[in-house]
């Protein structure tokens, strides 16, 4: 009874406290975390780019692994980048996803491509399938060939194309989403078609989080740790052979996930904690706890992963556990106290 | 013409049934333009390669190719010929029979207001709604109708109220105000009444007037001097549920339905048009037919108590949950994966987020029958690949009206062992999270 009268009481008598505004947090992720994820990775393929011709121009021990290194930091904002692959990422006219990180990739079409008499200039490259581009087919050719089979011509000017797609479709993908550009944020943040309204946009931010965390549980880890085949590994599935990276794939996908979790740093930004702790506040120390627990599982598992899955199984294995942990809390228990839909498809109800 | 009794019964005017059948094949025939238009006849019964039908009615497939637009093309023009009032028994029987098939293809596609389309499509067939403002009564001259036809609708219509109150009559609804405090908040934008609905109470509020408003709409709808009055609040109530959730047609066909309670001349004081002459007494309901009715009722009665026998909480297991009007009644998220081990004792697990669309999926993860039947499909494609007899367990997880998450399955129990059918199913793990209510007894 005495919650009716409150509820009365609050329906009609009073004005209401401040609610959490949506939109400000969609706009606070969408242009503090999205586009500088994306300007970040420009400006780090941009640098490896340079760092490729500079290679081709003196080819040394010194140079080879300076573009390795800057392989591997441009990797990183495009694994953080993961929960925003949709939109230009996955949906035509654009579909930029295959065009930069078709995975896990196939050796043998970067082989053949260098062996063969086809074109490796930029545009042929441009031009070719998915799996003769993008990162994976650099993480081969980069990592898979030694110095002296780079020096050679052909392989350094595949070497520079690959550089310079890449670039060009981080440069696409800034321009589908900057505001400036395609302005896919903007549809983003206002709930606009594709989006179904704040709250569609808002179902899709958390989907898209769960879904990174569900590929790195199932595509980044279990899989080629046997999950998906009856045990048996498959390193065929790993992310980043060559480079050996497939760890860090895999974290850095995570810490992209908690980044659009908690939004960008400073007061004034919001993150989905925020739209949290205003409706369950007891459960962001839980989800505080899960990232915590996956960050030190990773730190447990000793690289690189193709070993790893072989040689150090139960670490992986709490890791692909610790994962999976974090993805449910997500989509059953951070799902139900925001509210959100998880689905595009968004039939009737009842 | 309101109401004359006669030697054989009471006549009735047939024009208020005339406009609920001209309203019921008209919003039929435009929700299967807006199946259409939004592609939901390809997404939820042409691509999914995996389909849940019910129990003992496995033998329903979809058909294949253009088929299944083609079955949508027929109620589309069996709606319009029961909103004409042409062939209208032969219409209505098509429509019947189209609408029911499609329905029956997934329990995944559950939907409280498609059971009741089916229903009142199923008593119109046999009732005279097509006496007036029809084709058929303008070529062979309008009949009497009979009071009864009019009751019989009203009393279909009270059950689905008063069941769908008694649904809300429980814990979370009334003392939580869940799951409308969730919904509710995911308007927290609308303009004016957004930040409103946030609020501390109003879902509570709102869950006890819903639930009010269940309960007493059959009754003050039936009382004359209260039915102008509470039609306003049934169109205002619907009118709310419409803005408020995705719940399709559904408050379109009861705004519709209760205008049955009206006298049955209303539409003609309404559009001020004279009584058409009929001839004769109306039929009155033969023998056989009161006896179909009585058990028609009975088992309406039965069927949507049936989920009480189960024990435990109906929006945890759902056990005899369909059918039974819990409309709006729970908000479930979940999560479940599939370890499918082979006599080996290798393990492989299935994300049903692969094979699954997004609706099967959300519909699945939270409701045990459908986690059963896909652990029986996963068995299935096993011993078909070759790979079998295999063990299949399910991991799944289910967060219940703001409830923290639990596990909804007996992750012991090998699913492919277990058959489904109308017995407890021992298999689904208890709710271990009452109610606050429950918890500070």
């Amino acid at each position: 009874m005495r919650r009716l009268f409150f509820a009365l009481f609050f329906l009609f008598g009073c004005t209401p406290a401040e609610s959490f505004d949506r939109q400000a947090m969609l706009e606070s992720i969408g242009l503090e975390v999205v586009i500088p994820q994306y300007e970040l990775l420009v400006e780090r393929t941009v640098a490896l780019e340079s760092a490729a011709a500079t290679f081709c121009a003196e080819p040394s021990a010194d140079t080879l692994e300076a573009t390795r290194a800057a392989f591997r930091s441009a990797k990183e904002p495009l694994k953080m980048a993961e929960p925003w692959a949709f939109g230009p990422y996955t949906d035509s006219p654009l579909r930029l996803g295959p065009e930069i990180d078709l995975w896990p990739g196939r050796a043998a079409t970067v082989d053949d491509r260098l062996a063969g008499t086809d074109a490796v200039d930029v545009a042929a490259i441009e031009a070719a399938g998915g799996y003769a581009k993008g990162f994976p087919a650099l993480d081969h050719l980069l990592f898979a060939y030694q110095l002296e089979a780079l020096r050679d011509e052909r392989a350094c000017t595949y070497l520079r194309s690959l550089t310079s797609q890449i670039r060009g479709v981080a440069e696409e993908l800034l321009a589908a989403w900057a505001p400036s550009g395609g302005d896919y944020i903007g549809l983003f943040i206002r709930g606009e078609t594709p989006f179904a309204g704040v709250q569609g946009s808002t179902s899709v931010l958390v989907e898209q989080l769960i879904y990174t965390l569900e590929n790195v549980r199932e595509l980044k880890i279990g899989k080629p740790f046997g999950k998906r085949d009856s045990g048996v590994v498959q390193p065929e599935a790993i992310e980043a052979p060559d480079s050996g990276r497939s760890l860090q794939d895999a974290e850095d996908a995570v810490r992209g996930t908690e980044r659009a979790y908690r939004g960008a740093e400073g007061e004034a930004s919001l993150g989905v904690e925020d739209l949290l702790l205003a409706r369950r506040p007891e459960l962001a120390p839980e989800i505080d706890a899960g990232f915590q627990r996956v960050y030190d599982a990773f730190d447990a598992v000793p690289g690189p992963l193709a070993v790893a899955i072989t040689e150090s199984t139960t670490e992986v294995e709490a890791l692909y556990q610790a994962v999976k942990d974090l993805q449910v809390l997500f989509a059953v228990d951070l799902a139900q106290a925001l509210g959100v839909t998880i689905t595009f498809n968004p039939t009737d109800g009842d | 013409m309101g109401t004359e009794r006669g030697p054989r019964g009471a006549t009735v005017d047939g024009a208020s049934l005339a406009v609920f059948r001209i309203l019921f094949g008209s919003l039929m025939a435009f929700n299967v333009l807006r199946y259409e238009a939004a592609g939901w006849v390809h997404d939820l019964y042409i691509a999914p390669t995996v389909m849940f039908p019910y129990w003992g009615l496995e033998w329903i497939r979809p058909l294949p190719g253009w088929g299944m637009h083609a079955v949508f093309g027929v109620i589309f023009l069996a709606a319009v010929g029961v909103a004409l009032g042409w062939r209208t028994r032969a219409s209505l029987g098509v429509f019947l029979g189209a609408f029911t098939y499609v329905e029956l293809l997934d329990r995944s596609t559950y939907l409280n207001h498609y059971y009741l389309v089916s229903l009142l499509a199923a008593l119109m067939l046999f009732l005279p709604v097509a006496e007036v403002w029809s084709l058929d009564a303008r070529r062979r001259g309008g009949r009497p109708v009979g009071a009864w036809a009019l009751w019989i609708l009203r009393a279909q219509l009270g059950l689905v109220y008063v069941f769908a109150g008694l649904a809300k009559v429980r814990a979370d609804w009334l003392l939580e105000g869940q799951p409308l405090a969730t919904w509710l908040g995911r308007h927290e934008d609308l303009p004016l009444i957004g930040p409103w609905l946030v609020q501390p109470g109003v879902a509570l509020a709102m869950s006890w007037a819903g639930c009010l408003f269940d309960l007493s709409a059959p009754f003050f709808l039936s009382h004359r001097r209260t039915r102008p009055a509470f039609y306003l609040v049934v169109v205002g109530f619907h009118l709310v549920t419409a803005a408020l959730f995705n719940i399709g047609i559904f408050p379109w066909m009861m705004m519709a339905a209760t205008t049955l309670f009206f006298a049955p001349d209303w539409p003609r004081r309404v559009f001020r048009r004279a009584a058409t002459p009929t001839l004769g007494p109306p039929a009155p309901l033969p023998r056989w037919a009161g006896i179909a009715l009585a058990l028609y009722f009975a088992v309406q009665v039965s069927v949507p108590l049936r989920q009480h026998a189960y024990g435990g909480s109906s929006t945890w297991h759902e056990q005899g949950f369909r059918f039974a009007w819990n409309v709006m009644v729970m908000e479930k998220t979940g999560q479940v994966d599939f370890i499918v081990r082979d006599a080996q004792g290798r393990e492989t697990v299935v994300l049903p987020s692969e094979e699954l669309t997004r609706l099967q999926l959300r519909m699945m993860e939270t409701q045990p029958d459908l986690i059963l039947a896909y652990a029986h499909h996963l068995a299935r494609r096993w011993e078909r690949e070759g790979r079998g007899p295999v063990e299949v367990h399910a991991d799944g997880w289910v967060s219940l009206n703001g409830r923290r998450r639990q596990r909804l399955i007996d992750p012991e129990v090998d699913l492919a062992q277990v058959s489904d059918g109308f017995a407890p199913k021992a298999w689904i793990l208890p709710l271990d999270q009452p109610s606050s209510w429950a918890r500070h007894r």
